[in-house]
């Protein structure tokens, strides 16, 4: 199943609603696609994905709406994930933009479709990335030659909790402020569970909050799935000028498929098992109602006169996954 | 003090990174705080706003690079070959992925001096890099050919360089030959041209001895070719194929381990042009970790001295004669 159409994502944009509903909409039409994606690959960074969904949305499509047209603009405000293998997500988004085509995000990890971690060759994406730690030593630089050349916006890195156990985190973090670097805005995605195991069992992150601080960072923490809670820190980090700055992010790994939830997962097995890889039929299937049942409860909430799913089809999964022979 | 200073490699490297800098505004160069043997002070001086001092942070600082070279700047990086290209390696292969373009000094490549010790001394740099498609690797031997290099990394190569810097002052023989330099990338220099024997090696300390040994050689009536192979991993096949066809033993000695350096990727073009047959190969190198001591001491040691050179070229040579 997957949405078909770009364009209706537009008209999401569009409707009378607060923009933080909206977000929950295009949130969970982008899960749908980021679901097929990895089901018609066979394999994906499912839980990750959808940790990240909904800042990558709020990021993507309200804080910076970075259209096809835009993306070469040297102004621009440039957002990429240094864990970079949320990329399923990513992409979701990045259709859901308009910035890739249907045909792309149909072959996730084919030798002529999308890579299974960012790479510059496929549009919107900003930087190569998949190897934890140099995420922020790479926005950095993005940051100095901005400023050096006179160019405008921002730049947005997004990284993971486990991600902070590697070294040149805390060699970025320490020159970040020394060099006064502070146009620079650094998400961390916590989600707790790295890999298949909790952060904290592995390499304990302690407090992240005064830790980052003591390296002359201002530091935010909200709920990672609120977007009113997100919007409200980004405009705080507005009023912040001589600060890199710092927003962790509480998340829930697998956000959204109730099966997957790492909190859910988390009380009956001792692994999370949804790091990667891809749900069985019988799995995407239920995923799927479950996200589709969420939507139209929400458009009855709030007595909206809109199918969402005028342009899913259903039969496009059923096609290009014979096509592809996969099984 | 840097006047006297002027045919140093280093010192010189700098002077011309200062006059390229002017002429190309887009150059940054990033520094793990190891400027002074480059004296790139001066360069912070005129250049302060171009000048990014990272601390001992390696890998933050290539990644760095990274970045800045996806806004469309040239950065020039540099820090001692070992660590930088070892510590960071992986951020320079992610860097190499993006298909930008970065300068990378390696700072104090080779054996030698070898009094810091095998932390150190760099031998491994060359085969670390090697393995990067989009790689141009060069090993400048004196204050005139590094102006040449660097020129033409920064204005004509479009892909990643690595410029192999020997510290240290200029070495006897090698000062001799002064502005008789002139690179050519991808084609080595003919120092003195002989017949049968073709010796292919690079950097102003292991090219001394050769030149050393080469007057040795001429008693025993062997007069060697001996190239400056300033570039060290790619080769104009056409001049590579004309140089071997002209002698019948090819030696390269590489200031590198003897593996996956410059030894090897010739070795690999002869054989890829299928130039190797009735033609007899070495590849002298250096074979275990580098040993600390004087600079005699440890040419010898490894038997790079124009001494040991010499048993070992003759005995090759009277071997197959």
């Amino acid at each position: 199943m997957i949405v078909s159409s770009y364009k209706y994502f537009e008209k999401i944009r569009k409707l009378k609603i607060n923009d933080y509903l909206k977000a929950e909409f295009i949130s969970d039409l982008c899960r749908i696609n980021t679901l097929t994606m990895i089901k018609i690959a066979g394999s994906g960074h499912i839980g990750t994905s959808m940790s990240a969904m909904d800042l990558f949305v709020w990021i993507k499509h309200f804080k910076y709406h970075n259209k096809l047209k835009n993306l070469k603009s040297k102004n621009r405000n440039i957002f990429f994930s240094s864990k970079g293998h949320d990329v399923p997500a990513l992409y979701s988004v990045l259709y859901s933009l308009g910035v890739l085509k249907l045909n792309d995000i149909l072959k996730l990890r084919k030798i002529d479709g999308l890579d299974g971690h960012p790479d510059l060759s496929i549009k919107g994406i900003e930087a190569n990335t998949g190897s934890l730690g140099m995420g922020i030593s790479k926005a950095k630089g993005m940051c100095w030659a901005k400023n050096k050349l006179g160019h405008k916006g921002s730049v947005v890195v997004l990284t993971g909790d486990g991600e902070f156990q590697e070294g040149q985190i805390f060699e970025s973090l320490q020159t970040t402020s020394h060099q006064n670097i502070n146009n620079l805005i650094v998400i961390i995605d916590h989600n707790k569970i790295q890999s298949s195991q909790y952060v904290k069992s592995i390499i304990d992150l302690r407090d992240l909050k005064r830790k980052v601080e003591a390296f002359g960072w201002h530091v935010e923490r909200c709920d990672g799935h609120s977007f009113s809670k997100i919007d409200q820190v980004f405009k705080k980090f507005e009023k912040v000028k001589n600060k890199p700055k710092l927003l962790i992010a509480d998340t829930i790994k697998g956000k959204g498929l109730n099966k997957i939830e790492h909190t859910k997962v988390m009380k009956k097995n001792k692994f999370y098992n949804w790091h990667s890889g891809a749900p069985s039929d019988k799995e995407y299937n239920e995923m799927i109602k479950e996200i589709i049942s969420r939507i139209k409860k929400k458009i009855s909430k709030n007595r909206l006169n809109f199918d969402p799913f005028e342009k899913i089809e259903k039969n496009k999964l059923i096609k290009s996954y014979k096509s592809l022979d996969i099984h | 003090m840097q006047s006297e200073k002027k045919n140093w490699i280093t010192n010189s490297l700098t002077e011309s990174l200062i006059k390229f800098s002017k002429k190309n505004k887009n150059i940054v160069v990033l520094d793990a705080d190891l400027s002074d043997d480059l004296n790139l002070k001066k360069f912070a001086k005129i250049f302060p706003n171009r000048f990014i001092q990272n601390g001992i942070a390696e890998q933050d600082m290539v990644s760095m690079a990274g970045g800045i070279a996806l806004q469309g700047m040239l950065p020039v990086v540099n820090s001692f070959a070992s660590f930088l290209t070892a510590r960071a390696n992986e951020q320079i292969y992610n860097n190499a992925t993006e298909n930008t373009k970065i300068i990378y000094l390696n700072l104090y490549a080779g054996l030698l001096p070898a009094g810091a010790g095998k932390s150190h001394q760099s031998l491994r740099d060359i085969s670390l890099l090697n393995s990067i498609p989009n790689f141009r690797i060069f090993h400048p031997l004196n204050y005139i050919e590094v102006d040449q290099v660097l020129k033409h990394c920064i204005f004509n190569e479009k892909k990643n360089c690595a410029i192999r810097l020997s510290i240290g002052p200029p070495t006897k023989e090698i000062l001799k030959l002064k502005n008789r330099i002139n690179f050519k990338p991808g084609i080595g220099q003919e120092i003195t041209k002989g017949k049968k024997v073709v010796i292919f090696s690079y950097g102003q300390y292991v090219l001394n001895e050769i030149l050393k040994t080469v007057e040795i050689l001429k008693i025993k009536n062997i007069f060697p070719t001996v190239v400056n192979m300033s570039t060290i991993n790619f080769f104009s096949t056409k001049w590579l194929k004309k140089i071997v066809n002209k002698h019948d033993y090819i030696f390269t000695i590489d200031d590198h381990s003897i593996s996956g350096g410059l030894g090897d990727n010739i070795l690999n073009e002869l054989n890829k042009q299928k130039i190797i047959k009735n033609k007899n190969f070495s590849k002298i190198g250096i074979e275990t970790f580098p040993e600390c001591g004087t600079v005699e001491e440890v040419l010898k040691y490894h038997k790079l001295d124009s001494k040991s050179l010499y048993k070992t070229l003759i005995s090759k040579i009277k071997n197959n004669r």
